[in-house]
């Protein structure tokens, strides 16, 4: 079985030739497929390029990136944005909620361009995260909590099979940290692989593994149990 | 999903939206004005131009041979061979008789009034003043067989005083102000002049005001190099020079000329005016074109997180383009249907106060403004376009959108 995501000597440099700046040095890191993989690393450590290259927003100017089986470095722009719309589900700290646009708009959105806009499935996706009853509002009639899963139900709308999460819990308060997490632990029972990026220890200690990054390499890469959902730090 | 995402763009940002429709109706509303004046108004200012004069004189072909000084013909008026006026009704079998705003067919002659000799010129006195609209005239312009007359206001004979023209009586009904040789002349019927001269049935030349078509280079080519499709053109064309042709082809033993500095200064005029209503309507196209980028852009840059996230979740390039597109045609077709509708009001009106003319609806318009506005629109967006094309849907990842 092919990993989830495959990166061979990746390197990523920005800026023009005579003043390049190496966001990513001769990264190797293998995911299997069903792991919780949590990104950790101070500012402007290459979480975010690295993130971008496995989302498919980006390509690599070494190395080679495999997501789900399937080389993806040399893909045209048109094949990554359709690739990331097959395989990759995007959750961000700001949410990136269409703001003219219903809960259950913003969830269709998704559909539409991956697909066709099924208005059941859609309803049933903000059902599933808790949020049935608030189909109808726009971003700006719910809380940050509400409108971080309506982008859960965003980015499972289409089943992919890699969820790319960049700070999920960073603009949430315990209570709704507490039930994003829980979704996400329920992607991952379901199979799901899924990217984390975060900051935070007791957050990250919800991953089965946990990498750290430092000036764009991989500093540490260990593998660790999850902790049980409902016992995620209170103290930090 | 695409119709639901379009319409709630435009309710959710109705304020923005609104604006830039009405800057779109505004610069549609003028070119359709523009348009609808040009269209209608061809004739009309034609007409109006015709006030400076007759453009067209009818005179015998065995008068003396043609006297000119920088177009402008010098031969003496009283003297030469003389026309049939039963010839007459023929110019009303002439191709172009509609063209024809008035005939003034004339005949002077001399008097002594007072101790001096006076011109008296006859005319159709109807003829002669739809020929000059812009004479003064105190009093009353004499009915056709009249004996009444127009005394020039150097005459000093008031109105209502009884004058003799060679034996025979005549009142005079008005006195006459033209700034020209009229004001030292009477000014008669031309049964009463015919009399007078002793040549009953009979005028020296005519004055000819026709609706014409400024003179371009086709019309000045030579008939010689002309193929027969192309002489019918020329022959169907209103140019001074064909109704001036026709006109001397229906009056045995005329020539008809054109009065060249008249008939020029009307192509001038109506030459600049139609290209100044041209530049109105583009300049009022490209106001449009700036006003549907200027919304377009600034709808970009605001929603640059939205394009983002849309790229991120999937979207083409050719999606959020035919996204913005659609926005941008509807903004387009919106205010050019709104705008073409202000704007016939906006001719009506100009050609009403300004021209005194009142002038139809052109419906047929409806469809090319439309056509024009959807032009406009896809102008106007395609930079926007290149824009939202060029965000990068990683923006949206860092949170930087």
């Amino acid at each position: 079985m092919p990993a989830a995501i495959a990166l061979h000597n990746v390197g990523k440099v920005y800026g023009p030739e005579r003043s390049q700046v190496a966001a990513l040095q001769g990264v190797d890191l293998e995911v299997a497929a069903g792991t919780w993989l949590a990104l950790m690393g101070p500012s402007g450590s290459g979480k975010t390029t690295l993130v971008n290259l496995i989302g498919c927003l980006d390509q690599p100017s070494r190395g080679t990136v495999a997501i789900d089986g399937t080389d993806v470095t040399s893909f045209s722009r048109r094949q990554l944005t359709r690739f990331r719309a097959e395989k990759i589900g995007f959750i961000f700290q700001q949410f990136h909620l269409v703001g003219y646009l219903t809960a259950l708009e913003n969830v269709m959105l998704a559909q539409h361009f991956h697909s066709l806009a099924d208005e059941s499935e859609a309803r049933a996706s903000l059902e599933h995260v808790g949020l049935g009853d608030r189909c109808d509002h726009l971003p700006a009639q719910l809380s940050g909590g509400e409108q971080q899963r309506v982008c859960i139900a965003r980015a499972l709308i289409n089943d992919p099979k890699i969820i790319l999460a960049d700070e999920p819990t960073g603009n949430l308060d315990e209570a709704n940290e507490r039930i994003v997490m829980g979704l996400l632990a329920d992607a991952h029972r379901a199979g799901r692989t899924i990217v984390m990026v975060t900051h935070d220890p007791a957050v990250a200690c919800l991953a089965t593994r946990r990498i750290q990054l430092r000036h764009g390499r991989i500093e540490d890469s260990n593998v660790g149990k999850p902790l049980a959902i409902g016992v995620v730090p209170q103290q930090r | 999903m695409f119709v639901r995402i379009l319409k709630q763009s435009f309710h959710r940002q109705r304020r923005r939206k609104s604006l830039a429709a009405l800057a779109v109706i505004a610069g549609m509303a003028v070119a359709s004005a523009m348009l609808t004046l040009r269209v209608n108004l061809g004739d009309d200012l034609s007409a109006e131009l015709r006030h400076i004069g007759a453009n067209i004189v009818i005179s015998p072909a065995a008068d003396s041979l043609p006297i000119t000084l920088d177009g402008v013909d010098l031969r003496p008026a009283g003297s030469g061979a003389l026309l049939d006026e039963r010839d007459l009704p023929a110019v009303k079998t002439i191709f172009w008789r509609n063209n024809i705003i008035a005939l003034a067919p004339i005949l002077d002659t001399q008097v002594v009034l007072n101790g001096r000799r006076v011109e008296v010129e006859g005319a159709y006195l109807e003829a002669l003043r739809r020929l000059n609209p812009a004479w003064s005239v105190a009093g009353a312009w004499p009915a056709g067989d009249s004996d009444g007359v127009l005394a020039g206001r150097h005459l000093g004979a008031p109105i209502g005083s009884r004058i003799s023209l060679a034996g025979r009586p005549a009142v005079v009904t008005g006195i006459v102000a033209t700034g020209g040789a009229e004001d030292g002349e009477i000014i008669a019927p031309l049964s009463l002049v015919q009399t007078i001269a002793g040549v009953p049935g009979k005028y020296r030349e005519a004055l000819v005001s026709a609706v014409t078509k400024p003179e371009d280079a086709f019309a000045r080519r030579s008939h010689a190099s002309m193929t027969m499709a192309e002489m019918d053109r020329w022959m169907c064309s209103p140019y001074a020079v064909t109704i001036a042709q026709q006109l001397q082809e229906a009056l045995p033993g005329s020539v008809a000329t054109v009065v060249r500095p008249v008939a020029d200064s009307e192509g001038v005029i109506l030459s600049q005016l139609r290209l100044l209503l041209w530049f109105i309507t583009l300049l009022a196209l490209a106001a449009s074109g700036l006003a549907i980028s200027g919304a377009m852009t600034a709808s970009v840059l605001e929603r640059r997180g939205e394009i983002a996230l849309m790229k991120a979740v999937g979207a083409q390039d050719s999606a959020i383009g035919a996204l913005f597109f659609s926005e941008a045609a509807l903004l387009g077709l919106g205010g050019g249907a709104v705008g073409y509708l202000l704007g016939e009001w906006l001719a009506t009106a100009i050609a009403y106060h300004v021209l005194g003319h009142s002038i139809a609806w052109k419906p047929a318009l409806a469809p090319l403004m439309l056509v024009l506005a959807a032009l406009v629109a896809l102008a106007g967006s395609l930079h926007p376009l290149r824009q939202a094309i060029r965000v990068e849907p990683a923006v949206a990842l860092r949170g930087e959108a």
